[in-house]
């Protein structure tokens, strides 16, 4: 993994990712509204909310697809606040998208050697040794088989279903060997088995990896996640862990009783 | 598969072109040879320019011709008007080439689709425009004339066998170049490029960087057709770089088909073919290399190409078919 400057032992004890009241407006809106909150080492953040609470945009402003108005985002202590998306991936962060963005002429495994080189310098090389291209296919093809996607190895992104798709999705975010990775909701689209085999692969990830999840799926959501903050108007109203926000009474009225509808559901 | 595996099969494809490049100026007249093959190994090496950068960059440039000036413009100025020994010159121009493409990469770095056109399509006629009014350089509208090609190991390149090998053979190593940089990251990287821009930037490459590269790669053939295209020309002006001559690489390019970076050979011959020969039938030469265009545009998303594999694949399709027919009944005799 990428260490910049001081090296592995101080990265190590700095959280992977600090959000420090950041807030952002269109127009008249405030959609985020001075949120902070912090993530360590290895664990699994779930941020929900109800429709228009600002998880979108949350998650855009972390991930540097959107510039914060104000507040700052550090990652493993760095100040990263006016970087853009592509120099945050190449710090360590890998984020997927909830719809599934995906390069139509490439293959399983192209997309992957192509996202686990994205953080890296030759990611543009003009050159490379066989032995190196060989085992990053290697790479490629194992990650593909964690994911569930052994056997489309050789298959164009334009030819894969809807689930496939988001299992790439996920398997692109890993390739890149990230400290964080930011779901946006992964679980969009799934039938009830894939969805299954998702909580499945997300569970099984490497606890050096911090996991952010926006996902508008209570199931997966509180099964994945280790602590989960709650978003309403652009506010954070909630933080703690699953039981505890599901226990909560502010959360149950503006998300739980509004979107789930059956708590007994929620509550199992 | 194993490089020790591949390396054969490499040297048989080799030693297969090598000999049909040597057995071509046997089989075709030296009308055929000067005024058709060699015109299209030319033309073809810098449409390849642009098939690189459409077929495997997505990028849309309007500007090789810019490239191709560049290239050939500086071996003319500095041979004829520096007094430089003409290999120094020709190692100049074809070096010129991707600098000339990293120059017009950087400016359109930030655009894609139809604002890439655009900005190309000016850089294309800017350089036009240069070539012809800026005398004390490019000597104005009447450009360079009676330039005499190389010798090359004792062979007169003005003469047809000769430029022709060193033509074929250069086509031959600009296409196994652009191969082997298809298989880079940075190949890779490119195709990102063309199949999704923010996805590729969401990965953490630089668009920016990624498109600048391609067209520095791309300029290498554009700069290497530019050369050649002197040494068959004996001359470079601004007719060589004009308007037209950007349209008739996109018909290049489209009638050959993007798909595989080869089809501009394809594009070059049909265009050069139609130019010699269609007015032996009608004097309205341009008319049908325009109707030659929209029909192949109507016909296959591909071009030539696409039509040539498509017929290729169901050519193997049907003899899976009997292949399979004959197994069963075979089968069905020994049951």
């Amino acid at each position: 993994m990428k260490a910049t400057g001081t090296g592995q032992q101080t990265k190590a004890t700095f959280l992977p990712l600090r959000v420090d009241k950041v807030s952002r407006s269109f127009g008249g809106l405030q959609a985020v509204d001075q949120v902070s909150f912090t993530l360590s080492v290895g664990e699994r953040l779930a941020i929900l909310g109800p429709n228009g609470a600002g998880k979108s945009t949350l998650f855009n402003l972390v991930c540097g697809d959107l510039a914060a108005d104000s507040g700052r985002v550090y990652l493993r202590g760095e100040d990263v606040t006016g970087l853009p998306l592509h120099h945050r991936v190449r710090r360590g962060l890998a984020r997927t998208y909830q719809t599934s963005s995906v390069f139509a002429g490439l293959t399983v495994g192209e997309h992957l050697m192509l996202a686990h080189r994205g953080p890296e310098k030759g990611r543009l090389s003009l050159w490379t040794r066989r032995a190196i291209q060989s085992e990053a296919a290697d790479q490629a093809r194992n990650l593909a088989e964690q994911v569930g996607l052994g056997s489309r190895f050789g298959v164009q992104g334009s030819e894969l279903s809807h689930g496939e798709l988001r299992q790439l999705e996920v398997a692109m975010a890993l390739a890149a060997e990230p400290f964080i990775i930011l779901l946006d909701e992964p679980a969009a689209g799934l039938s009830p088995a894939e969805r299954e085999r998702l909580t499945a692969l997300l569970l099984s990830l490497q606890t050096s990896v911090a996991i952010v999840l926006v996902e508008h799926d209570m199931d997966v959501a509180l099964t994945v996640a280790d602590r989960v903050i709650v978003l309403e108007s652009g506010r954070l109203i909630a933080e703690g862990n699953p039981e505890e926000i599901e226990a909560d009474p502010l959360v149950r009225a503006v998300y739980l009783g509004e979107q789930h509808g059956q708590p007994q559901e929620s509550a199992s | 598969m194993p490089a020790s595996r591949r390396l054969p099969a490499a040297g048989a494809l080799l030693v297969l072109i090598g000999a049909a490049i040597a057995a071509v100026p046997a089989l075709v007249s030296d009308f055929v040879l000067l005024q058709i093959v060699i015109k299209s190994l030319w033309l073809g090496i810098a449409g390849m320019s642009l098939a690189f950068l459409i077929g495997q960059a997505g990028l849309i440039s309007l500007a090789q011709t810019a490239v191709f000036g560049a290239s050939g413009y500086l071996m003319a100025i500095l041979v004829l008007d520096h007094g430089l020994t003409i290999w120094a010159a020709v190692a100049a121009a074809v070096a010129a080439g991707p600098v000339a493409g990293l120059v017009i990469g950087a400016i359109s770095r930030r655009s894609s689709d139809l604002y890439l056109m655009m900005l190309t399509l000016a850089i294309g006629v800017f350089t036009f425009f240069f070539a012809q009014q800026y005398q004390p350089i490019t000597r104005g509208h009447t450009g360079f004339n009676g330039f005499d090609a190389p010798l090359l190991f004792g062979a007169d390149l003005s003469e047809r066998k000769p430029l022709f090998y060193v033509s074929a053979v250069a086509a031959v190593a600009v296409v196994a170049l652009f191969r082997l940089v298809m298989r880079t990251p940075a190949g890779l990287a490119f195709r990102g490029l063309r199949d999704n821009r923010d996805r590729l930037q969401a990965l953490g490459y630089s668009t920016s960087a990624t498109t600048i590269s391609a067209f520095a790669v791309s300029g290498f053939a554009a700069g290497v057709g530019g050369v050649i295209s002197v040494w068959y020309n004996g001359a470079i002006s601004p007719g060589s770089i004009d308007i037209t001559r950007i349209i008739e690489l996109l018909i290049v390019v489209t009638i050959g088909g993007t798909i595989r970076i080869e089809g501009a050979f394809l594009g070059a011959l049909v265009v050069t073919l139609l130019r010699n020969y269609a007015n032996e039938y009608t004097n309205r030469t341009e008319t049908l290399v325009g109707a030659a265009f929209m029909a192949i545009v109507l016909l296959s998303r591909h071009g030539l190409l696409g039509i040539l594999l498509n017929v290729k694949s169901l050519a193997l399709k049907a003899l899976r078919f009997f292949r399979g027919q004959r197994m069963a009944s075979e089968k069905e005799a020994v049951a």
